[in-house]
């Protein structure tokens, strides 16, 4: 293969990257890409057989492409200029003549790479833009090369007529004066680079390229985590005031009609990645979405709550209570899911983020949400108390909560730690702006416990009262009616994702079927306490228990999403209650090993890309910094210790602790290294870059097939004429073949004077070898017509 | 007692070399177009990324960033231990392609260079050749060479080599100069001068016969050279002796023809363009006519205003005519020519203005170098180098596609 072929064929491929990469958007035809790779790659058989389009012609179109998608730029200005693109990449392909189109092309690819990567947030990208990468590297140097070689060949024309017009020659001179200037062209004997065939060549390059590859993307990666995250959105968005709370319409929104959750129940995808920052301690996690207060008969919808703004981080979910459990941080990423809501396990207790979003936040609710603008992807992290279901206690026998803030001296020990770790981290509670505490959160307003308690006129409030007392009937305090009817339907009613009721569909549900989903089990549980006095809301949200080993986190899926209610009493606050039988909950999708595996994989490489590459922002970048300050400091402390340490007391890295063991790994790295070096410089020395010998009888075997070659190819030797005299008329036909004499004196000084060839007449013997498997004898016609 | 010699450490010799390597080859850069191009693109998605905060666009940006600063480093380590040789030839005859060759030699032990272009510069900063090697091994040399057709005879003095490399993505160029003065002799142009042959032979009488009788008598029998013609092996020796023998054969005594060229003018003509011009054609006309004589086995002499050539024959003798024909300029004053160097019987005189008053014509033929016709066509060639006319750009381009 030609040097030229190569540098083509890659040039075409890197082409092809350009739909591909809109391909991975989601957001464009898949069928309207394939065309567009098609029609692209025919390019590359119609520049083959030298088939150009004309320029006027491809002036033309791309004139025609423009108005066309100028009119599209109305409807859609995005859509417009990739398509743009994409058809002047065509144009392109099919008219290129010179370098300039060459470069041309390469920089629409960028452009497209570029306009997708503001598109999506998908890992397929972060694939095809690796592969991109590694074509550029290698297309890029071989057009440099090849570019450089036909300058310098056009130098040295230009060198050459400049010659002739700095010194007319004296045949123009005699011509008379005023004869123009004429250039002077000399064709020289082409050199051609060498082709493809030196498998040492080939070698090489292909493996330099290849380390160069990697080298790049080492210092595309270090350079991605080291340039600052500052951003002038970060300035200007904090500045802009929420307008309206308007918000798209899901499965997690302000209103749901009855239904909606178990559409997103049959559907697979992830919907989150659930990291706990510490260890796991639990199967399964439990993440509260939005909480609706208002039934209407076929829909829930949050209620008349206010809406706040406030800047972060902050804490919005604070609930003053005796901890059962420990607090626990779990880092949520949220890449594909179309709602507006954030998500933490049940009980929120605070929520972090980098970036500089705002946020809708419903006290009442203890909903947060963020508008008006929802990134693609992004990461927070929520801290919250685990509330085990079997773990509950009756709030009856606690004691009061409001009295913790009145008397600081009274709360409890896990409390206060609670509230100083608070003032640490984030200032303290009544100073700084990033800091505003929330009051009491705990204590509901009387508007908001009269909506809580509110039955929808479609039902028969006292059938579900009397069914409720019935189910009641051994309960003494509120705790206990609510987990007596929370145990009935756990008990004597089933789970279906088939909705089997009709017409009033919680009677129907309650009285007849008995069968049922989530929602069902949760707004027939919120509707028979609220009968007998319980503030009851409905919360959406997901209960995952599907954890992946490589990527250390849950993953939770649409299917996993999940309904239950809460319950509030007075005193204590809101408390979980999931009336869903266990079958119904946290339900696992059946996958073979090799689909599991590559499953968890996928999810595992996903998790990873979302948390360092998408969401990676200047609050990481501060944590590298902190962690680096931290592990030089340490490094100085072992350093002291080991200068003080007692003459004879024993001594090792992981004696030191984490940053000890960081120190000895880092000593062995470096270790490592300069023995690497060390052998180096030792091979260097003895300069042990063997030469093989070559058999010297290869070249009278090479001379005879030379003469038979050059026979086929209609050259043949004269009678009486030396292959001295015969090569010299075989240059004369063939100019390429200049190094033949030299080969044939080396031939000659072998034959008759016993001398081996050195290595540079070897090389001169290999590529006249290339040149002449080169040359066919329609490529001779070629050259002599 | 002599003073005991300090010996310096071989570590420090290698070190002091290498620096003084570094300094003589002192390396820039230069931003090629593309690269100003490639700097626009990345200052733009640069500030795309910091306005937008795009993660992937920052990937982007990084990945371009790293692609220009991997380039400089290995651009830079690629011309690192370069060293560079021009070979020239002994002489080159002017419109007439001579070949330059030049050896570049990478004395790094890690990275083959791939690549690199040279060029040549004449003393007075104008380029007159540039060559590409595609890929220079560690510890080993690799040899090119440029074509260059020189228009006019002369004296070329060729000083720098530039070094310089793009690789591997052709957005900056490094470089360095290296300084290698060196004199290039181009002989005058040499044109077919039948008719002026022709005139002397008919004067001479037996030029015209030179072919006959010559080298029939055997001068001597000697040992065998590398590369001499089959035909002059005497095989009876070879059989006695046991080892290949040739002859040599005595050559007739030829007349002798002297070349005049008196390039004597007055200062103000000195530098009158048409007076140059014709002086130009009479050294092509002179130079021309010493060829063909001596490619007919006859003696030669060349006079000028400047000093005088013996007369001899023979490819070295002719080469002595050449270079004296090369460097020869119009002068204001002239040597006296000695009494004896005049052959009377064989003059020629080439003429390229006319006769002042007081000057009188020695020559037994005149030729007047201003009716020579040179033209291009007649130029002798080397083999395997054939004028062509310019390329037609779009073909070329279609070509480079």
């Amino acid at each position: 293969m030609r040097f030229a072929y190569v540098q083509r064929l890659l040039l075409y491929t890197t082409a092809l990257y350009g739909p591909l990469a809109l391909l991975t958007t989601g957001e464009y035809s898949t069928l309207v890409m394939l065309l567009f790779m098609l029609v692209m790659a025919g390019s590359f058989f119609t520049q083959r057989r030298h088939i150009v389009m004309p320029d006027w012609l491809a002036n033309v179109a791309t004139m025609a492409v423009f108005i066309g998608m100028a009119a599209l730029a109305r409807s859609n200005l995005f859509d417009a200029v990739a398509y743009f693109f994409l058809f002047l990449q065509v144009i392109k392909l099919y008219a290129m003549r010179s370098h300039s189109d060459v470069h041309w092309v390469y920089t629409i690819t960028l452009f497209l790479m570029i306009g997708t990567s503001a598109l999506t947030t998908s890992l397929t990208f972060g694939v095809v833009f690796l592969g991109y990468l590694a074509l550029m590297v290698f297309s890029l140097t071989m057009l440099t090369i090849q570019g450089n070689h036909e300058e310098t060949l056009k130098r040295q024309q230009r060198f050459n007529r400049d010659a002739f017009n700095t010194f007319p020659s004296l045949a123009l001179a005699t011509a008379g004066a005023d004869t123009p200037k004429r250039s002077r062209w000399v064709r020289e004997p082409v050199r051609r680079l060498p082709t493809f065939a030196d498998g040492n060549l080939r070698t090489s390059l292909v493996v330099f390229l290849q380390a160069l590859t990697v080298g790049l993307l080492v210092l595309t990666m270090w350079l991605f985590l080291v340039i600052p995250r500052l951003s002038t959105q970060s300035v200007i968005q904090p500045m802009q005031r929420p307008t309206t709370d308007t918000e798209s319409t899901s499965a997690f929104s302000s209103d749901i009609k009855f239904g909606e959750l178990t559409k997103i129940s049959l559907d697979p995808r992830v919907a989150l990645y659930v990291r706990p920052l510490d260890e796991k301690d639990s199967d399964q996690v439990r993440l509260r979405g939005v909480a609706l207060t208002r039934f209407t008969g076929d829909s829930w919808s949050r209620g008349g709550a206010n809406i706040s703004y406030d800047r972060l981080p902050f804490a919005p979910f604070h609930r003053p209570m005796p901890e059962t459990k420990q607090h626990r941080y779990l880092m949520i990423q949220q890449p594909e899911l179309d709602t507006p809501y954030l998500f933490g396990e049940t009980f929120p207790q605070s929520i972090r983020t980098d970036r500089g979003l705002r946020f809708l936040f419903d006290p009442q609710n203890n909903t947060v949400r963020i508008g008006p603008h929802l990134p693609h992807e992004f990461h927070y992290t929520v801290e919250s108390r685990g509330e085990d279901l079997d773990q509950r206690v009756d709030p009856s026998t606690l004691p009061r909560a409001g009295r913790f803030d009145r008397d600081e001296t009274e709360r409890p020990a896990n409390m206060q730690r609670w509230l100083e770790q608070l003032r640490s981290t984030m200032g303290r509670e009544d100073e700084g702006q990033n800091y505003r505490r929330r009051d009491q959160t705990w204590e509901i307003r009387d508007g908001y416990r009269k909506m809580c308690l509110e039955i929808s006129d479609t039902l028969d409030r006292d059938r579900l009262r009397t069914l409720a007392n019935e189910w009641t009937r051994d309960a003494s305090t509120p705790f206990e009616q609510a987990h007596a009817i929370e145990r009935t339907f756990r008990t004597t009613f089933g789970y279906t994702l088939t909705p089997e009721a009709r017409g009033n569909i919680i009677e129907d549900f309650l009285y007849n079927k008995k069968r049922g989903h989530c929602e069902y089990f949760a707004t027939s549980m919120a509707l028979m306490v609220r009968t007998i006095g319980l503030p009851s809301r409905v919360v959406n949200g997901f209960v995952s228990s599907e954890w992946n080993d490589i990527a250390k986190a849950f993953v939770v899926r649409q299917s996993d999403a999940h309904s239950w209610v809460e319950i509030y009493f007075d005193g204590y606050g809101w408390m979980t209650f999931d009336p869903t039988p266990a079958d119904g909950v946290a339900r696992r999708t059946e996958m073979g090993r090799i689909q599991k595996w590559a499953g968890r994989l996928s999810d595992a490489l996903r998790v990873r890309w979302y948390r360092y590459m998408i969401d990676y922002s200047f609050a990481d970048q501060a944590g590298i910094i902190r962690s680096v300050l931290t592990t030089a400091f340490s490094i100085h402390e072992i350093l002291n210790r080991v200068q003080v340490r007692e003459p004879g007391q024993p001594w090792s890295f992981s004696s030191m602790g984490r940053a000890g063991s960081t120190v000895g790994v880092a000593v062995g790295i470096l270790g490592a290294v300069l023995l690497m070096v060390g052998i180096a410089l030792v091979w260097r020395r003895k300069g042990t870059k063997k030469v093989k010998k070559r058999n010297a009888a290869s070249l009278v075997k090479f001379h005879t097939e030379l003469m038979k070659k050059l026979n086929r190819l209609g050259l043949r030797l004269k009678s009486g004429e030396t292959s001295r005299e015969f090569s010299q008329r075989v240059v004369e036909k063939i100019p390429d073949l200049a190094a033949l004499p030299s080969v044939i004196e080396t031939y000659y000084a072998l034959r008759f004077h016993g001398r081996e060839p050195h290595a540079e007449e070897w090389r001169m013997i290999d590529e006249l070898k290339v040149q002449m498997g080169t040359l066919k004898p329609r490529t001779l016609r070629q050259q002599n017509r | 007692m002599t003073p005991k010699r300090t010996r310096v450490p071989r570590a420090a010799r290698l070190a002091l070399r290498e620096m003084r390597g570094r300094v003589a080859h002192r390396q820039r850069y230069r931003l090629v177009s593309q690269g100003w191009q490639y700097v626009g693109a990345m200052a733009i998605i640069g500030f795309a990324a910091w306005h937008s905060g795009t993660n992937l666009v920052y990937l982007v940006f990084s990945a371009m960033v790293a692609a220009f600063v991997g380039h400089g480093f290995i651009v830079g380590i690629s011309l690192m231990g370069l060293d560079v040789r021009r070979g020239l030839p002994h002489h080159a005859v002017a419109e007439t392609p001579v070949s330059i060759g030049v050896t570049l030699t990478n004395r790094r032990w890690f990275l083959p260079s791939y690549g690199v272009r040279l060029t040549d510069f004449l003393a007075n900063a104008k380029p007159v050749g540039a060559a590409f090697f595609f890929r220079v091994d560690t510890k080993s040399s690799s040899e090119t060479h440029y074509t260059m057709t020189f228009p006019l005879r002369g004296v070329y003095k060729l000083d720098r080599l530039e070094v310089a490399s793009r690789f591997p993505f052709g957005m900056v160029e490094r470089y360095f100069l290296v300084s290698q003065p060196q004199e290039l002799v181009v002989f005058p142009q040499i044109v077919e001068v039948t008719e002026w042959l022709s005139r002397l032979q008919s004067y001479q009488g037996d030029l015209a016969a030179h072919q006959k009788g010559t080298g029939l008598d055997l001068f001597g029998i000697r040992s065998y050279n590398e590369g001499e013609h089959a035909r002059r092996i005497h095989w009876k020796s070879t059989a006695r002796t046991q080892r290949l023998m040739v002859m040599e054969f005595d050559r007739e005594e030829q007349p002798k023809t002297t070349i005049i060229l008196r390039n004597l003018v007055t200062a103000d003509l000195r530098n009158d363009p048409d007076v140059v011009r014709d002086f130009e054609i009479a050294i092509v006309a002179a130079a021309s006519l010493a060829t063909q004589i001596c490619k007919s086995n006859k003696e030669v002499s060349l006079l000028t205003s400047q000093g005088i050539i013996e007369a001899g024959s023979g490819s070295e003798h002719l080469n002595r005519i050449l270079h004296a024909l090369a460097r020869l300029e119009l002068v204001t004053t002239a040597k006296r020519w000695p009494s004896d160097a005049i052959d009377r019987k064989s003059i020629v005189e080439v003429r390229f203005r006319d006769w002042q008053p007081g000057e009188g014509s020695l020559a037994d033929v005149e030729l007047d170098a201003r009716d020579l016709e040179i033209r291009s066509g007649k130029m002798l060639r080397r083999p395997g180098l054939v004028e062509a006319p310019p390329p037609n750009p779009t073909s070329s381009k279609r070509r480079a596609a």
